[in-house]
């Protein structure tokens, strides 16, 4: 893994962070649509059951979302800039790690 | 990958050597394939219940359990994000990892939307109100944004580390919550 990895993490945490909020709410307000849905189509459901899961998988998320939010939004350790080297195609300054140049946007070899 | 012609800069609309933007085409093709994956998904998952139809009379609900946690992740994952490596083929775009979870997370909200319509009309029998109902359910849960945000970050990794296994262990990761997800709802539902 490079020293990019922890980034990726952190932008990862930023997104999904609210949407375990947004889950915790789905699974809070489950067990209600699942009642109305399964008085539409006339089936029996063990509600009680329902309501304990739901109710445990909420306050997960509501816990997941917390812990998510606090990592995304920790400072991260300075990074040094990237190197930068020429395009071997029009000569163009590009961070050493680039697929393809971002000037003529051809290919880099690997 | 390499051998492909990539249009010149002045084709993306960025100017020479500007960080490229996320555009409305970028937006547009990666929820668009999103939801044409969506649609080909349930094809493939429907193609799988041919090889295990034996197990299906011997077992149904192993057999559901099954499809639902292990077959739907593996190929609804695998496709979702087919549109951002459009993108990435079409433009090679030097996108920040923000601007490749923004991707994400669109292709799996067309992702969702297409396959909320399938269901929705596949008990359009039910009435208007039922297929609503189901819809604000399913919309309860933002799993497939979730997901491919997710993906989209390791795609977005892969393009500046060169390093597939960050793809593939972030889209692994959204694999695991998807089928973990799917098999929470299956048992408690």
């Amino acid at each position: 893994m490079t020293e990019r990895f922890p980034e990726a993490a952190r932008v990862a945490a930023r997104f999904a962070s609210p949407l375990c909020l947004w889950m915790a709410l789905g699974w809070f307000a489950y067990p209600t649509m699942v009642q109305l849905l399964g008085a539409a189509a006339g089936e029996s459901i063990n509600f009680a059951e329902l309501v304990t899961f739901s109710l445990v998988a909420g306050v997960t998320f509501v816990v997941l979302a917390a812990v998510l939010g606090a990592f995304a939004f920790t400072e991260a350790p300075a990074r040094q800039p990237p190197q930068k080297i020429a395009c071997m195609h029009c000569g163009a300054q590009m961070p050493e790690e680039s697929r393809a140049c971002p000037h003529c946007r051809k290919d880099i070899p690997w | 990958m390499e051998g492909t012609s990539p249009p010149p800069a002045q084709a993306t609309g960025d100017a020479p050597g500007a960080p490229p933007k996320l555009r409305a085409r970028h937006v547009a093709l990666a929820m668009g394939v999103g939801a044409i994956a969506g649609a080909f998904a349930m094809l493939g998952e429907t193609g799988y219940i041919v090889p295990s139809f034996a197990l299906a009379l011997i077992d149904p609900l192993f057999f559901s359990l099954l499809t639902v946690t292990i077959v739907a992740p593996l190929v609804e994952e695998a496709v979702k994000p087919i549109g951002l490596m459009v993108v990435w083929h079409e433009e090679r775009p030097d996108f920040s990892l923000v601007q490749w979870a923004v991707l994400g997370f669109v292709a799996g909200l067309g992702f969702a939307l297409m396959e909320d319509a399938l269901y929705m009309w596949s008990i359009s029998s039910w009435g208007w109100g039922t297929m609503l109902m189901l819809l604000g359910t399913r919309l309860l849960f933002p799993v497939h944004m979730l997901c491919t945000t997710l993906t989209g970050v390791g795609y977005g990794l892969w393009t500046k580390s060169k390093d597939p296994w960050h793809f593939i262990f972030f889209i692994a990761v959204a694999m695991c919550i998807h089928g973990f997800f799917n098999f929470a709802v299956s048992v408690v539902g």
